[in-house]
């Protein structure tokens, strides 16, 4: 007998609830286990430890899907979200606030299964284009903060960085300080990451 | 200046939420007119009361018999003859005749000896201030011209009209003159404090300032104190003060405070119309061109006409008012049908649709009904997408405008978005202000690709959650002020529209297309 993944659906929608869950009653490998309609229910789902992968909804009544998200930081169960609409800025939200995956509520049945079975093997179901067009998001760097990231990642102290863009070591510590509040950071080791896993220096300039 | 406060709201009147226009009270502005009314009317009174005092002479001096038969003087304290050291009670030694064209003269003893007084002839009085007059009258002339199209030439033309009839005042030897200068001072110095807010506590206390003086002068002179003369002085000083506050006023208004309203335009046009009446009877009573009874007439036949001219202008500015008004409320309105047609769309069918799908899918003789609902749920996307974008309330302002530039290029422009944001998960600033920095950008966005033959656009933006700014630039052909002005006026390029939900968030709006391309800035901070 195949592993049966449990999946748990948040959606305020009874009609897409009932839909998903009709639908995914017919996969032997996949369980419905609980069902919420707010971001108060998802939380409480969270919570519980048989929950594998979480569909969650982004906007909900109660608030954001894709804020809660940010809130797992690791912690509960994989996420793939299940938007309304989906353009790059919204996969770039998912892949930043640490979605597994991003799916139309509309997209084929079949994608939706694999990207569930994708995620509960420990992988993600962001498709390469996705990936491509998500990372960085709209995380804008000015030409200095991006010369300064690359710098950054390329492992230079704030001294080499200051001789190399001949600028003071004092301009350099303000730039990265900015730019740690801005994207949440505490070291230049995490800010580095950041950069690389988003890509933001495979950017186009200006993006 | 209520338009011009940096994208303040102040109280609004009804459902016209930051509606500059009409802030204040009805009341409040009804009593503020009728209180510039009433100081224009109480300075022209003084100024022919004074005027003819002064033609007359019995404000000056004369000549009584005391209890003891002797020749004693009688002095007014607002005469000349006060001035030059003459006391009521002194001998008199002579007395000029009242038409010697020298000018009137009265000798007496004082206290050290003989002081002689002599009233400057009137003639050449008016002789030396004609030109002066002319001046503030062609300048009063140019006020009411300019007042019809750039107000900033408004004040500073009846500045000088007002100064170039006030050298006559000083220039004929009367004292009992200045009193109008002072309470002609009293109007523009009032006048800004009504209307310029940032100065408001300022120009409040000169015109206090001088309420205090003209009080301080009466005493002391009425007193025989010898303070008065000090009084007289600083006296003079603060009426001269209270017009070239006028030009400061003006200056600051216009380096600093641009923007415009028609409803600060008939504000200007009452007070202006005071200031220019007021200065031009003054010039023409000392020119002495025409008796003062003829000037009375003139004047009060003026004034009447004065009232059907403001009721014209005030009805047309009025009109335009209403016209705008509406077309702000239609903005609003239409906004509105949008976000809820958005929202029904997002609600209803499209998760009907998905729901639908779902079910659908499990039928595999229905592959290709399933395949048409993807697809219309596809374009209902779009058509709610397009209707307010959906990224503005599920993830923020800065993917909103990001948005916005991807789907502004197209193969002739480029729109480029350059985005600080630091906003987050449950950070994020209030939803009103989101929308109302994306509609302004996306209405600069729209103007720079319909109207400014641009080819490159770049938005900039710094988002936090107590702080925006904005900055909108392209190449094109930019926006002359006085275009912008014009366009405005009329309601087209949305300005007003942009500079309206600017001032509804109290956000800085600035436009400015001189030099080559147009930019539009905002800054908010909460």
């Amino acid at each position: 007998v195949a592993r049966v993944i449990r999946v748990a659906i948040v959606d305020d929608h009874p009609i897409v609830l009932s839909g998903l869950e009709t639908a995914l009653r017919t996969v032997d490998d996949i369980a419905v286990v609980a069902q919420g309609q707010t971001v108060a229910e998802a939380r409480a789902i969270a919570e519980r430890q048989d929950v594998e992968v979480l569909l969650l909804d982004v906007r909900l009544p109660d608030g954001n899907g894709l804020d809660l998200l940010s809130e797992f930081a690791g912690r509960g169960p994989a996420v793939l979200v299940l938007s309304t609409f989906k353009t790059r800025q919204y996969v770039a939200a998912a892949l930043r606030f640490g979605a597994q995956g991003f799916l139309l509520k509309t997209a084929p049945l079949e994608e939706l299964i694999a990207a569930i079975r994708q995620i509960a093997s420990g992988g993600t179901a962001f498709s390469p284009e996705q990936l491509r067009e998500g990372r960085g998001g709209y995380v804008s760097l000015s030409p200095r903060e991006r010369q300064i990231v690359g710098l950054v990642i390329s492992g230079r102290s704030n001294d080499e960085i200051a001789a190399e863009l001949h600028t003071s070591r004092k301009t350099v510590e303000v730039h990265l300080s900015r730019m740690y509040e801005r994207f949440e950071v505490m070291t230049r080791l995490e800010l580095a990451m950041r950069a690389d896993h988003e890509g933001w220096l495979d950017l186009t300039a200006g993006r | 200046m209520d338009a011009v406060g940096r994208g303040a709201v102040g109280k609004s009147l009804g459902s016209a939420k930051g509606f500059p226009y009409l802030r204040g009270s009805a009341f409040a502005y009804r009593v503020r007119r009728t209180a510039l009314t009433l100081v224009a009317i109480a300075a022209l009174v003084t100024a022919v009361w004074a005027t003819s005092a002064a033609f007359e002479g019995h404000a000056d001096a004369g000549v009584f018999t005391d209890v003891t038969g002797r020749f004693v003087a009688g002095v007014s304290p607002t005469g000349f003859a006060w001035r030059d050291g003459v006391r009521p009670g002194q001998q008199v030694v002579s007395v000029g005749r009242s038409d010697d064209p020298a000018g009137w003269n009265i000798v007496t003893l004082g206290p050290v000896g003989r002081i002689e007084s002599r009233a400057a002839p009137i003639e050449s009085a008016l002789r030396e201030s004609l030109p002066f007059a002319v001046l503030g009258l062609a300048a009063a002339a140019l006020a009411l011209v300019f007042l019809r199209t750039n107000r900033d030439w408004v004040l500073p033309a009846a500045g000088v009209s007002l100064l170039g009839s006030s050298v006559p005042l000083i220039l004929a030897n009367g004292d009992a003159t200045t009193i109008t200068l002072l309470l002609a001072a009293v109007v523009p110095v009032g006048g800004i404090a009504w209307r310029f807010r940032l100065w408001r506590p300022l120009a409040g206390a000169a015109t206090l300032g001088v309420v205090v003086l003209l009080v301080a002068w009466w005493i002391t002179r009425s007193s025989g104190d010898s303070g008065a003369e000090a009084v007289e002085r600083l006296r003079r000083v603060v009426a001269v003060g209270g017009t070239g506050l006028l030009f400061v006023d003006r200056a600051l208004a216009r380096a600093g405070l641009g923007g415009t309203s028609e409803m600060t335009r008939v504000k200007l046009l009452t007070d202006a119309g005071a200031v220019i009446l007021v200065g031009g009877t003054l010039a023409l009573l000392y020119l002495g061109a025409f008796p003062a009874p003829v000037i009375a007439v003139g004047l009060v036949l003026g004034l009447l006409a004065a009232f059907p001219v403001r009721a014209y202008v005030g009805r047309r500015i009025e009109y335009a008012l209403i016209a705008d008004l509406r077309q702000h409320l239609t903005a609003d309105v239409v906004e509105e049908e949008r976000s809820r047609l958005a929202r029904e769309l997002h609600d209803v069918p499209l998760q009907q649709l998905s729901g639908v799908i779902r079910r659908l899918e499990l039928v595999p003789e229905a592959k290709e009904e399933t395949g048409s609902l993807q697809a219309i749920a596809d374009e209902l996307r779009a058509v709610a997408i397009d209707l307010r974008p959906p990224m503005l309330d599920d993830l923020g302002l800065g993917a909103a405008l990001d948005f916005l530039a991807e789907q502004s290029a197209n193969p002739g422009i480029e729109v480029e978005a350059t985005i600080n944001d630091a906003t987050g998960p449950y950070r994020r600033p209030p939803a009103s202000v989101e929308l109302a920095v994306y509609r302004i950008a996306h209405e600069a966005v729209a103007n720079a690709l319909n109207h400014a033959n641009a080819h490159h656009v770049t938005i900039a933006a710094s988002i936090g959650t107590d702080a925006i700014e904005l900055e909108i630039a392209d190449d094109g052909v930019g926006l002359p002020a006085d275009a912008a002005r014009r366009a405005s006026s009329r309601g087209r390029l949305g300005l007003a529209s942009m500079r309206r939900r600017a001032q509804a968030i109290d956000a800085d709006f600035s436009i400015d297309g001189s030099d080559g391309g147009t930019r539009v800035g905002l800054t908010w901070r909460a």
